[in-house]
C-alpha cells in the first residue's frame, strides 16, 4: 500500500477515525493491527520477520535490564545484533556476497559454487531492523529502561507511517508518544494534513514526472546526446530527493494526524554548503543512528587523525552498504567519506569555515558546489553497475553521435520543477507546515489551490514505487 | 474541540469545495481532452462511430485475420456487414479487449446515436485464466479510468491516486497460476488431472506420446495450449 494510492486514501481517515472514537487503553491494538495490515498488503509472510524482530528485541530488551552489567548483558546484545543483522544480511546481502565469491572462486580456479537463492527483500527491513538495533544498544547502555509491554514494543518496531521508509526513530521518543492519551486537535491535524499535501505534491508531481525520463538516459545513455545526458543526471538528484522527501512528509503528516511527532528527515539538503553539512540535512534519521551508534562508539574524533580519517570511511562505506547490496553503493559511500575528508581538510587549511548568512551570494555559490558534488555521486548511486557509472561519465564528455533521442521533457515538469526549487529555498531550516500556517489566509489557500491541482492534474501516472523502498 | 474549532472547520471545508469547484472548471476546460487523449485514446474509437450506424460490432483482435494463407483477409465484422447490406454497420476492435472494456465503451456512446443492435464478441479463450490476468490488463485498465462515469476531476484524481487494477507481470502471473489451482475440470468421463497446474505437471514428466513410446513435442505443445486455453 503505497502512500500516493487510493487504499491509503482510505485506509488513513478510517484508522484515523477509529483512532479517535475508541478509548485509549485500545489505541495500541488499533495503530498495531493497522500497521501489520499495511505491511502484509505487499506480502503476507514478511510480517513473520517484523514479529520475529519484534519478539527478539522484546526478549533481550527485558533479559538485559535485569542484569546488573555491560558485560552480563552483551550475550543478550549479541543475540539481537545477530539475529536482525543476521536477516538483513541474509535477505539484502547473501546473493551480493555469494556472487562475489562465487567470482573470486572463479578467478582463483577453484570449482567450488556456492548457491544463489531467489528471495525477494523484505520492504522496509533496513528500516525497522536499524531501529529495533537503536533500542536493544540503548537498553545495552542503560540509557533506556526495558518495554514490558509486548503490543507497545511491537508497534514502536511496526508503527505503519514509518515503517517502510522511515524517519528510523528512537524508542525514547516515539513510545511514550503511544502511551499518551492523545486527544483530536485541530492543530495537528491541519499541520499533519498540509504535510501531506505537501508531500503528495513533491512525490506524485515532482518526482514521479522526472522519473520516466531518468529511466531513460540511465536505460540507453548512449542515446542520448550529452546535454540531454547532463539533464537526466541533474534530474535524477532531483527525483531522489523529491521521492524520499515526500515520503518522509508524509509520513510525518499521517503520524501527526494522530497525535505522534515523528522527526524530521530533510532540511533542504541542497542549499547545505558543504558536505558535512549535507548529510545533517539528509536522510536525517539515518545520519544521526551512524553518528550515535558507529562514529561515536568508533571514538568519532576523540582519536589520532589516522584512525579518524578511518572511522569516517568506515562510516560512510557502511552507510553505502546500508542502502544497497552493490558495488556501485559502497563506491558511492566510499567517495562521499573521502569528500567529506578533503573539505575537511581544505575548509582547515584555507581558513574557509566563515559563516555566510542565508541566501547570501558566498552561501548559494557554496550550496551550487554542493549540489554538483552530490549529483556527481549520485551517478555511482543510480547506476546499475560500476562499469555504467563509468560510461555515463564517458558519455557526458563525448561527441554527440548523429542520430540521438532527444529527451522531451513538458514545460509543465520544468514550471513544477521550479516551483519546487522555490519552495525548497523557501523553506530552509523551516517547515512546510509551520510556513503556511504564518501565511495570510489567501496566500494559504492559494498555495493549497496550486498543490490541489498539481496533485489532481499533473500528478505522473505511472507506477513508480519509493525509491527508498527498495532499501 | 470548542464551538468556534467547528466553525473554523466549516470554513475552511466550504474553502476546500470552492477550490474544488475551481479545479474541476480549470480541468475540464484546459486539461481534459488533453489527458483523453494522452491516457484514454481508447476514446477516439466511439469518437470516430457515425451516428447512423444501426450495428456496432464490438471485437478484439479476433476480427482480424492473423494467417498469411487466408485468401479473404477481411475482419469477421465485414462478412456479417455483407449478411445485412441495407444496414450500416461499424467495428470497434480493440486488441485484448473483453467484455468489461466493451461496457465502458458502450457507456460512451453519445446519446443521439441510433444503433439499434450491438454484436459483442465473447471468445471462449478470454476466459481463461491467462487471458483474465494478462499483464495488459493494466494498462487497459488504465486506459479505462478517464472514461468512469464520475467528473473529470474525480476520474484525473482516481488515474493520478492509481485506483484501478494495477498489478506487476510477476502478480499477474501468480494469479492466473492460482487461478488454475482453483478452476477444476468438469469432463463427463473420468479424468486423472484436477486442474491445469496438476495437467501441467504431469505433462512436465511424461509428455504426450507418440506411437513407438517416444514424446511428440508438437502435440505436447498443441494440447497443453489448449488446456490452457480452454480448460475451466
Amino acid at each position: 500500500m503505497l502512500f500516493n494510492t487510493i487504499d491509503f486514501a482510505i485506509f488513513l481517515p478510517v484508522v484515523v477515525l477509529i483512532y479517535y472514537l475508541i478509548p485509549h487503553k485500545y489505541r495500541w491494538i488499533l495503530l498495531l493491527a493497522a500497521s501489520y495490515f499495511f505491511y502484509m498488503s505487499w506480502k503476507v509472510e514478511y510480517i513473520l520477520l517484523i514479529v520475529a524482530s519484534t519478539l527478539v528485541d522484546y526478549v533481550s530488551g527485558i533479559r538485559m535490564e535485569r542484569l546488573p552489567d555491560r558485560r552480563s548483558r552483551l550475550p543478550w546484545l549479541v543475540l539481537s545484533l545477530s539475529i536482525n543483522l543476521g536477516l538483513l544480511f541474509f535477505f539484502k546481502y547473501y546473493n551480493f556476497a555469494t556472487e562475489n565469491l562465487n567470482l573470486l572462486f572463479q578467478k582463483a580456479g577453484l570449482p567450488t559454487e556456492v548457491p544463489v537463492m531467489k528471495v525477494l527483500l523484505p520492504v522496509g527491513i533496513s528500516f525497522y531492523t536499524f531501529q529495533t538495533l537503536s533500542y536493544a544498544i540503548e537498553v545495552y547502555f542503560g540509557n533506556q529502561k526495558a518495554e514490558k509491554h509486548l503490543g507497545y514494543f511491537a508497534l514502536y518496531v511496526s508503527f505503519f507511517p514509518q515503517l517502510v521508509a522511515g524517519p528510523i526513530e528512537r524508542y525514547s521518543r516515539l513510545a511514550p508518544q503511544f502511551r499518551k492519551a492523545q486527544v483530536l486537535n485541530y492543530d495537528n491535524l491541519s499541520r499533519g494534513l498540509r504535510l501531506i499535501l505537501y508531500g503528495l505534491f513533491i512525490k506524485m508531481v515532482i518526482a514521479d514526472n522526472i522519473s520516466g525520463f531518468v529511466d531513460q538516459v540511465y536505460a540507453t545513455p548512449g542515446h542520448f546526446a550529452s546535454l540531454d545526458i547532463l539533464k537526466g543526471i541533474c534530474l535524477y538528484s532531483f527525483q531522489i530527493y523529491s521521492d524520499f522527501y515526500g515520503y518522509s512528509t508524509i509520513a510525518i503528516g499521517s503520524a501527526l494526524l494522530l497525535g505522534i511527532r515523528i522527526m524530521d528527515n530533510f532540511k533542504s539538503p541542497y542549499l547545505a554548503k558543504n558536505i558535512s553539512e549535507f548529510w545533517q540535512r539528509w536522510h536525517i534519521s539515518l545520519s544521526t543512528w551512524f553518528r550515535d551508534y558507529l562514529y561515536f562508539p568508533l571514538g568519532g574524533n576523540r582519536v589520532s587523525k589516522r584512525r579518524w580519517l578511518m572511522n569516517i570511511l568506515l562510516v560512510f562505506l557502511i552507510s553505502g552498504l546500508w542502502h544497497g547490496a552493490n558495488w556501485t553503493f559502497l563506491i558511492w559511500g566510499f567517495l562521499f567519506g573521502l569528500l567529506y575528508i578533503l573539505e575537511r581538510i581544505v575548509n582547515g587549511a584555507l581558513n574557509l569555515q566563515k559563516e555566510h548568512s542565508a541566501y547570501s551570494a558566498g552561501h548559494l555559490l557554496l550550496a551550487l558546489k554542493t549540489f554538483l558534488l552530490v549529483t556527481i555521486l549520485w551517478i555511482f548511486f543510480r547506476s546499475q553497475s560500476f562499469e555504467d557509472a563509468m560510461n555515463m561519465f564517458q558519455l557526458l564528455f563525448r561527441n554527440s553521435p548523429a542520430e540521438v533521442q532527444s529527451l522531451l521533457i513538458p514545460v509543465s515538469t520544468w514550471i513544477f520543477l521550479l516551483v519546487f526549487i522555490i519552495s525548497d529555498l523557501i523553506l530552509y531550516n523551516r517547515r512546510f507546515d509551520t510556513w503556511i500556517a504564518g501565511m495570510p489566509y489567501p496566500v494559504r489557500w492559494g498555495v493549497y489551490g496550486i498543490l490541489l491541482l498539481g496533485i489532481i492534474v499533473f500528478a505522473g501516472v505511472e507506477n513508480f514505487p519509493f525509491i527508498y523502498f527498495q532499501f | 474541540m470548542q464551538n468556534n474549532g467547528w466553525k473554523h472547520i466549516a470554513l475552511r471545508l466550504v474553502s476546500l469545495l470552492l477550490l474544488i469547484l475551481l479545479i474541476n472548471l480549470l480541468y475540464k476546460k484546459f486539461f481534459f481532452e488533453k489527458d483523453l487523449q494522452g491516457y484514454s485514446p481508447i476514446i477516439n474509437l466511439v469518437r470516430d462511430l457515425p451516428l447512423d450506424a444501426d450495428i456496432i460490432y464490438l471485437g478484439e483482435s479476433s476480427n482480424n485475420t492473423a494467417r498469411g494463407d487466408d485468401l479473404d483477409k477481411r475482419q469477421i465484422s465485414d462478412f456479417i456487414g455483407d449478411y445485412y447490406p441495407e444496414l450500416v454497420l461499424y467495428d470497434l476492435t480493440k486488441p485484448a479487449a473483453h467484455a468489461g472494456v466493451f461496457k465502458v465503451l458502450l457507456r460512451q456512446m453519445p446519446e443521439e446515436s441510433e444503433v439499434e443492435t450491438v454484436i459483442v464478441t465473447l471468445t471462449l479463450r478470454s476466459f481463461n485464466a491467462q487471458w483474465i490476468h494478462s499483464p495488459l490488463e493494466t494498462s487497459l485498465q488504465k486506459e479505462l479510468v478517464l472514461l468512469r462515469p464520475n467528473p473529470p476531476l474525480v476520474n484525473r484524481f482516481l488515474l493520478s491516486f492509481k485506483a484501478y487494477d494495477i498489478k506487476t507481470r510477476e502478480e499477474r502471473t501468480k494469479d492466473f497460476q492460482a487461478q488454475w489451482v482453483r478452476d477444476k475440470f468438469h469432463f463427463p468421463y473420468e479424468f486423472p488431472h484436477d486442474h491445469v497446474r496438476e495437467w501441467d505437471r504431469w505433462m512436465s514428466h511424461t509428455g504426450i506420446r507418440n506411437d513407438s513410446g517416444e514424446v511428440d513435442r508438437e502435440q505436447t505443445i498443441l494440447a497443453c495450449h489448449y488446456i490452457k486455453a480452454y480448460g475451466f
